[in-house]
């Protein structure tokens, strides 16, 4: 049977695991680290044949920075109209009309957000596939709590064309408290506060034999380490502007630099009083140079930690707590190294927070578990989300009739009754939002559903029922049945954010015949090297047995190493395989003739290791 | 095992036939003999979802034990490798206990659910308490002064969230007298509750839910006012 590993799909790092006998263990890499950068970066012209993943897209961040993307889960389910702040500071290229998906642009091509998170699951699920030796075609994978729906139908898209059944959408927080209630068997009332790259989400859980169940959770999905980042970077920015009169701003590159030295002092400042800052930019004629304590960054920063209590506060009243019945805080995610984050929350929950648990890796480990209890392994612990945002549709004057509230356990569903309101009137369109506010306009689209095929009838007659259903992902489903013939009522579904499920099926098709296209890539160049090497161990066999051989024979594996030799500039794999097999079988009687003679051990070792 | 689970009531109320075998079951969540998983029957009320009779009181860990009991028989990550069906039915079976759960914990949301099981499931109208009637109309002009501010009167904004915050608090506390009036009620009503009838509604217990629900009435505009102050001064 396939495994079915957990991933945590991170901005800035992404990670994946596995349960190993009833534990938790995050797959390494080969160079061994077990996080890969959620960076992916193209060829100039944007082929996606020659994409790189991870470390080896970091070297190209800077030298190739309108062709390497960083922070794609911050573009996810989401329109250009949401992103407009940031677009000034992201060195590559965003297009797409409002209410859209939108289109990363990279040489002549473009890809949807979904897309790239799709290349950086296939490096994970590869990844997996080496280290288990076995296919791997099942995941669950993390979000935060606070994404929307588009979010997550848009996550789970990216899993789809990356070739995986996405078991299931597991909320970030609550995946860590299952690593952590696995570890610690406490029970009680605890606080997950999850500050990742890019996202915060506080949840607060009830552990009760076995069961998690969230009371409610809170957040907000753009806010974490990468606006930390921002903050230092546009501190710096002003000030070298000051001292050198260089508006860095229309330099991509050295914006990026710029944005790579901030991140790398902010975690130098989690651990030291203060840092050294040096920018030299030979083009702009720059040499900038500072030292920065912890209280000045902390001075920067402090508003950004501070918007993150209001949703801790938040959630507090909605799940009816004080700050004093909490029995636990875990810390969950990179950004809660820093020193002022940890005195913040300490201070509000009125005890000292827990982060004994790798705060990069308990998210994956999470997922594997629940993983785990997927496949049927694990049958004593269960997980009882709730749905982050309320959700509601229109009704006159762009109001908002609320139906499913937000903090709700899922599964949940909600029924509606419609009708018409003209005579003959064939359909009925429902527009379906989600968020806290009262107008329609302060809420976010999730989308249009169109019951048509209604049978002409006077006004007010038919009577449909339609079903709302978020799912254990927290993803919407909606039915219809007229009530009147008892039948299923057809709906047209127009997501506003994302993509129509014909277009994911045109790129999981696509990205099947890459994925093909990358294997033919892979075995060429595997051959290539295999032939490399067995040439030089025959010409070595060659020059040590040259006087045990007969003329013929000599002749004969001359003539397949310079078959081989040829084949080699060629792109065909197969070719290069079967003249391997005859210089192989041409040089058998040499190898036992050396083997013999105990001359030489090289052609034994190379065909011991190959078989 | 699961088979000798009692019925959802804990006795046998409708027999029906699973729909899987269909050989004849009870009103059981698991058929006997195939062991799927059975849909609960349609218009199971709340009370029903837990086993429990329409009374008022309850103990709320127990209450938390049974939902958690009950999410364990039905919550789909123990479907995930069964037929369609039953994933279908898991989903539903979930999402219908966790709407129970979320309003019977409730206890207002509790007793206007059993009114609304009475009435035909009308909302419940919002009605000014009689004895508030100073403090709303000063709430509303705090309210149209808020919307009225300019940038420039910053100093009067402060007065003006500082009075508008007092009066939060007061229907605050006001809506747990509220809680504590309508609780008092619920031994009344259980009283009234015959052990084994389900459907039809005696006077007495119309008159009982009246009471209930003119302080359902006030509550829900107590309600309406809280948020509108929330939304005038700014946070959810």
């Amino acid at each position: 049977m396939s495994k079915v590993v957990g991933i945590d799909l991170g901005t800035t790092n992404s990670l994946v695991a596995y349960m190993e006998d009833g534990q938790p263990q995050v797959i390494p890499g080969l160079s061994g680290t077990s996080a890969v950068p959620s960076i992916v970066s193209f060829d100039p012209d944007g082929s996606p044949d020659q994409v790189v993943v991870g470390e080896a897209a970091k070297k190209h961040l800077i030298s190739g920075s309108d062709r390497t993307i960083y922070s794609v889960k911050r573009l996810m389910g989401k329109g250009i109209e949401e992103v407009q702040a940031d677009l000034k500071y992201l060195p590559f290229q965003l297009s797409g009309k409002a209410q859209e998906i939108i289109r990363v642009h990279v040489g002549e091509k473009h890809y949807t957000p979904p897309e790239i998170s799709a290349i950086i699951l296939s490096e994970l699920k590869q990844r997996a596939e080496a280290h288990l030796k076995a296919p791997v075609e099942q995941a669950v994978i993390t979000v935060p709590a606070y994404f929307n729906d588009s979010q997550r139908q848009a996550t789970k898209d990216a899993g789809k064309i990356a070739g995986l059944e996405v078991l299931r959408i597991v909320n970030e927080p609550t995946a860590a408290s299952l690593a952590y209630g696995l570890q610690k068997k406490k029970e009680g009332r605890i606080v997950v506060y999850d500050l990742g790259g890019g996202t915060f989400d506080v949840s607060i859980l009830k552990i009760r034999k076995g069961i998690f169940e969230v009371l409610a959770t809170n957040g907000d999905t753009h806010l974490g380490g990468d606006d930390i980042d921002q903050c230092l970077m546009l501190f710096l920015l002003r000030e070298i502007q000051q001292q050198h009169g260089r508006n860095l701003m229309d330099h991509p590159e050295a914006l990026q630099e710029l944005r790579l030295l901030s991140e790398k002092v902010k975690r130098q400042l989690s651990s030291e009083d203060s840092a050294a800052i040096s920018l030299t930019l030979a083009e702009q004629k720059i040499d900038y140079h500072r030292e920065i304590t912890r209280e000045e960054f902390e001075g920067l920063i402090h508003n950004l930690v501070e918007r993150t209590l209001t949703p801790c506060r938040q959630a507090l009243e909605d799940a009816n707590l004080k700050p004093e019945e909490i029995d636990e805080v875990i810390l969950v995610g990179g950004s809660t190294r820093i020193p002022l984050i940890k005195n913040k929350v300490s201070d509000l929950f009125k005890q000292t927070p827990h982060s004994e648990l790798n705060p990069d890796d308990v998210v994956a480990l999470g997922a594997a578990i629940q993983a785990d209890i997927l496949a049927g392994s694990i049958t004593d612990m269960l997980l009882l989300d709730v749905t982050p945002l309320s959700l509601g549709m229109e009704t006159m004057g762009g109001v908002v009739n609320r139906f499913i509230p937000r903090n709700t356990t899922i599964p949940t569903s909600a029924k509606e009754a419609f009708t018409t309101f003209e005579d003959g009137q064939q359909s009925v369109s429902i527009h379906v939002v989600q968020g806290e506010r009262e107008l329609v306009k302060d809420c976010r689209s999730l989308a249009q559903f169109n019951l048509c095929g209604i049978d002409p009838l006077p006004a007010g007659m038919p009577r449909i029922e339609v079903i709302f259903l978020i799912d254990a992902n927290g993803i919407l489903n909606v039915s219809a049945k007229d009530l009147r013939s008892g039948k299923a009522q057809s709906i047209e579904v127009k997501p506003t954010y994302g993509l129509s499920d014909e277009e994911t099926e045109k790129m999981i098709s696509s990205s099947i015949e890459h994925a093909r296209e990358d294997m033919e890539e892979r075995m060429l160049i595997e051959s290539r090297n295999e032939a490399d090497t067995v040439l030089r161990h025959a010409a070595k066999g060659l020059r040590h047995g040259t006087t045990l051989l007969d003329p013929a024979e000599r002749k004969l594996i001359e003539q397949s190493m310079s078959d081989l030799k040829k084949a080699i500039e060629g792109s065909d794999h197969s070719l290069i395989r079967e003249k391997l097999s005859s210089l192989d079988g041409a040089t058998q009687k040499l190898a036992e003739l050396l083997m013999d003679q105990s001359v030489q051990v090289a052609l034994k070792d190379k065909k011991l290791s190959d078989s | 095992m699961e088979s000798e689970l009692k019925t959802d009531t804990g006795k046998t109320l409708t027999t029906r036939s699973c729909w899987s075998c269909k050989i004849e079951m009870g009103d059981l969540f698991f058929c006997p003999s195939c062991k799927a998983l059975q849909a609960y029957a349609e218009k199971t009320d709340y009370f029903r979802c837990f086993g429990l009779e329409r009374h008022l009181q309850m103990d709320p860990e127990k209450l938390e034990e049974t939902f958690h009991d009950l999410s364990r028989k039905f919550h789909p990550d123990f479907y995930q490798r069964k037929s369609q069906e039953e994933q279908q039915i898991s989903l539903e079976n979930a999402a219908i206990l966790n709407k129970a759960y979320r309003i019977l914990k409730d206890p207002m949301k509790r007793a206007a659910y059993l009114i609304g099981l009475a009435e035909g499931g009308q909302e419940i109208p919002a009605e000014a308490p009689a004895d508030l009637f100073e403090e709303i109309f000063a709430l509303q002009e705090g309210l149209e002064e808020v919307k009225a501010l300019t940038p420039e009167k910053s100093d009067l904004k402060l007065t003006l969230f500082t009075n508008l915050k007092n009066t939060m608090e007061k229907l605050q506390s006001r809506q747990k007298e509220a809680l504590r009036e309508i609780e008092a009620f619920f031994p009344q009503w259980d009283m009234l509750v015959p052990p084994e009838k389900d459907q039809s509604f005696t006077t007495q217990q119309m008159d009982c839910l009246q009471k209930m629900k003119k302080i359902l009435s006030q509550q829900a505009y107590l309600e309406r006012m809280i948020k509108n102050i929330r939304s005038a001064i700014g946070g959810r």
